[in-house]
């Protein structure tokens, strides 16, 4: 883009909280409390073929979905980048399982849809994202 | 004759110098790391860098470095929060290790 004067504040929010340096957040009821359990990947797969309520919310960019592939089922594609804009569109009376690449994500898009008033009882999502779901063995679709 | 990795040598850096050349981004080794006490002296300073958190909106919304702005890096390119000036200094961060 041509910037000249471009540094990489590498150890990042890990490196800064570290170090005992201040972190500033919007104070979100949920930021810090507990959110509904990871699904592992083997029950996800058996939900998914026979409860017609749970979806899948893929909260990934179209270059991780074209390398790693997506799972099959009935889905939601909001990457997590917009998430705070299009979130609305997600149903309200399903069960929504957000994954990622490695799970570490998807708790970020728990905690923000908690704040929008949706139900701890209907959230959850992948654990260990979809690398876990493909070191288990289990099918994904090209993108 | 010489072994084969030997002779493959020249090709790999020749097509590893042409493809850096062809990045729009700048090669690995233009843009400086900087660490923690350099940052905090800099951002206590009178001519701040731009202070750019790099991941989304919903998690810049639960845990930031104060001061930042957030760009997501798949909208990068076309934000209009990035200066005019390209000698604008920045710091560009995310989570980090682990």
């Amino acid at each position: 883009m041509g910037y000249r004067n471009v540094y990489w504040y590498r150890d990042g929010l890990a490196g800064w909280e570290k170090g005992h340096n201040l972190l500033e957040s919007l104070n979100f009821k949920y930021a810090h409390r507990k959110i509904p359990e990871a699904i592992k990947p083997q029950v996800l797969l058996n939900k998914l073929q026979s409860d017609p309520r749970w979806i899948l919310v893929d909260i990934r960019d179209d270059k991780s979905r074209r390398k790693f592939g997506t799972i099959d089922g009935p889905t939601e594609d909001l990457p997590l980048y917009e998430l705070h804009k299009t979130y609305e569109q997600l149903p309200d009376d399903k069960v929504l399982v957000f994954y990622d690449i490695r799970g570490k994500q998807a708790p970020a898009a728990i905690r923000f849809m908690l704040e929008k008033k949706y139900y701890f009882t209907h959230l959850t999502y992948l654990k260990g994202g979809i690398r876990a779901w493909k070191k288990e063995g289990l099918p994904v679709q090209a993108f | 004759m010489r072994p084969y990795k030997f002779r493959l040598t020249p090709l790999v850096l020749g097509l590893v110098l042409f493809a850096a050349s062809a990045l729009p981004i700048p090669a690995a080794e233009d843009i400086r790391i900087i660490q923690t006490p350099e940052l905090k002296k800099w951002l206590a300073a009178d001519q701040k860098p731009i202070l750019v958190y790099t991941l989304s909106r919903v998690e810049f919304f639960e845990k930031r470095i104060p001061g930042s702005v957030c760009i997501p890096y798949e909208q990068m390119t076309r934000s209009k929060e990035l200066p005019q000036n390209m000698d604008t200094p920045m710091v560009f961060y995310c989570h980090g290790p682990g």
